[in-house]
């Protein structure tokens, strides 16, 4: 078996919705295996349209997208799935089915992939804990608030432990402290291998934690690299 | 606290859609009509093998009346008819037989002797004999003027004819009924499909096979279709009680028995399940269809 050489590999892609501008223009980057980047830069720069390339919920206009070595244009149907399982999303509208309660919506991904109903009922309380809402383990989403929500569909996101997370602004609805805990919980993920990939405009979460990020603006990918200097480049510019 | 048996909840929300609720009374309607129809079917069949087997190779023949002279006419006819080859019995109707076939149209206390009713006699042809009926017809005649012979053949033929576009019709009826419960099927997944866009979107996100996403769909199905499946055919078994307590006694006004077999009754019970698992596969069909058109 050959050893996977990055888990993200973008080639000159540009992404247009239906007739409209092109939203990504000519991206081309690579994350290595257990690697950890930020996305940034202002609203509409494209973080948001690259994550969902990477989560195949979109199909590049052009150029080439390859997930763990595969040219994710060349899947089959039925091959999308089990590489979507390897995938943990973290969305901005978190996401999740407004029926199911938190426990039932992170659970989710593990009945999906057939997990044991002892891994389910032993996991999913543990890490609702972890993430503060050991009390709403059966609350349904409109009961919660929507840092609540955000815990949980982040828990849901890291439950099947992926090799690669996305997160789409994670902390954007939780307080301080919350966000705290919910990235260093994405750097645990990170230590045992996930690769992981969050997008947010928050410049002082990127620069607290020093991981390499990719700034866009415009849909195009204008730097690239360590934090250090970066945001003050930023703020200069 | 729930976590643990809540897990099994299904991941999406199809109770309270429109297939769930309308799909049990529309399969059952149509289970009621359906399940009637092939019962009405099976009982045509079964009255046109009865006819079959009653009535192939018989003949009656009928003797005028007496004027007052000329001997023993009935005696005469007999002693013919049995000097024929193909024929292998004939035997007078017995007078009481006859005054109870009268009966329906004179009354009861008519007095039938004193009518100038021909004498019956029937006639049991030999097995894979051929007889030439207009001859026999012309020979009868000639030894006792005016007797005919009732060929059953030519009213049987069209009685099962008769009998063979009732059936046809039945089936159809069937057949159509079945493709309705079908098209609650088909309504409820696509329905379903289409108000659940946004969870599908969601499970598919996760990592959930087109199959996964279907077997929420196939699930809906199979339940409306057992509640419906079940209350259409109890209803429909209700109905059959209460019409065999008003049907006609078999012997009278030529009506034949409808009677159904025990494997027709069972073959009637495994209505609802068949319709269950027509409707399971035809959620399945419709929903991997249509998720195959999703990105």
């Amino acid at each position: 078996m050959t050893a996977e050489t990055g888990v993200v590999r973008l080639e000159d892609v540009g992404l247009q919705y239906g007739s409209g501008p092109e939203v990504l223009r000519d991206v081309s980057l690579s994350l290595e295996t257990g690697s950890f980047h930020f996305l940034t830069g202002a609203s509409g720069a494209g973080k948001t349209s690259l994550l969902r390339l990477l989560y195949l919920a979109l199909r590049p206009t052009r150029g080439t997208v390859r997930l763990f070595d595969r040219d994710v244009s060349r899947l089959g149907r039925k091959q999308r799935p089990a590489l979507r399982r390897r995938i943990g999303v973290v969305s901005q509208e978190f996401g999740l089915i407004s029926h199911l309660t938190a426990a039932e919506n992170v659970a989710l991904p593990l009945r999906i992939a057939k997990a044991s109903a002892g891994d389910i009922r032993k996991n999913v309380p543990e890490l609702l804990r972890w993430v503060g809402l050991g009390r709403e383990l059966d609350e349904l989403p409109e009961a919660l608030s929507e840092g609540q929500k955000q815990r949980v569909a982040v828990a849901r996101a890291v439950i099947a432990r992926p090799d690669l997370l996305l997160a789409d602004e994670p902390t954007g609805n939780v307080d301080e402290n919350v966000a705290m805990r919910l990235i260093h919980l994405m750097e645990e993920l990170n230590k045992v291998g996930t690769t992981v990939v969050v997008a947010t405009h928050d410049e002082s979460l990127v620069s607290r934690f020093g991981h390499p990020a990719y700034v866009f603006d415009g849909g195009e990918l204008v730097r690239a690299g360590p934090v250090e200097g970066m945001m003050g480049e930023q703020a200069e510019a | 606290m729930t976590v643990g048996g809540a897990y099994s909840a299904g991941v999406l929300p199809l109770r309270g859609d429109a297939g769930s609720r309308y799909g049990p009374w529309i399969v059952a309607a149509a289970l009621f009509v359906a399940t009637l129809a092939l019962a009405a079917t099976m009982a045509i069949r079964n009255a046109d093998q009865g006819w079959r087997t009653a009535l192939t190779g018989k003949l009656s023949v009928q003797v005028p009346a007496p004027s007052g002279s000329g001997g023993e006419p009935v005696a005469e006819v007999i002693a013919l008819l049995r000097e024929t080859p193909a024929i292998a019995d004939a035997e007078p109707v017995d007078a009481a037989v006859a005054r109870s076939l009268l009966e329906p149209w004179l009354g009861a206390g008519a007095e039938i002797e004193t009518l100038p009713v021909p004498a019956l006699i029937d006639v049991r042809l030999r097995p894979d004999a051929r007889l030439d009926i207009v001859a026999l017809e012309v020979a009868l005649d000639a030894a006792v003027p005016g007797t005919r012979i009732d060929d059953h053949g030519i009213r049987l033929a069209s009685a099962l004819q008769f009998a063979l576009a009732l059936q046809i019709f039945g089936a159809a009826v069937t057949a159509i009924f079945g493709l309705i419960a079908t098209i609650a099927a088909i309504f409820a997944t696509r329905a379903g499909l289409s108000a659940h866009r946004e969870e599908i979107g969601i499970l598919q996100m996760i990592g959930a096979r087109d199959s996964y996403i279907a077997r929420q769909f196939i699930a809906q199905s199979r339940n409306f279709s057992i509640k419906g499946g079940i209350v259409g055919c109890a209803l429909a078994a209700g109905a059959m009680i209460l019409l065999g307590r008003y049907a006609p006694d078999g012997n009278a006004f030529m009506v034949p028995e409808m009677t159904l077999s025990p494997i027709q009754w069972i073959v009637l019970a495994c209505l609802p399940p068949v319709a269950t698992v027509i409707a399971m596969a035809t959620a399945r069909v419709t929903a991997m269809h249509a998720l195959s058109r999703v990105t």
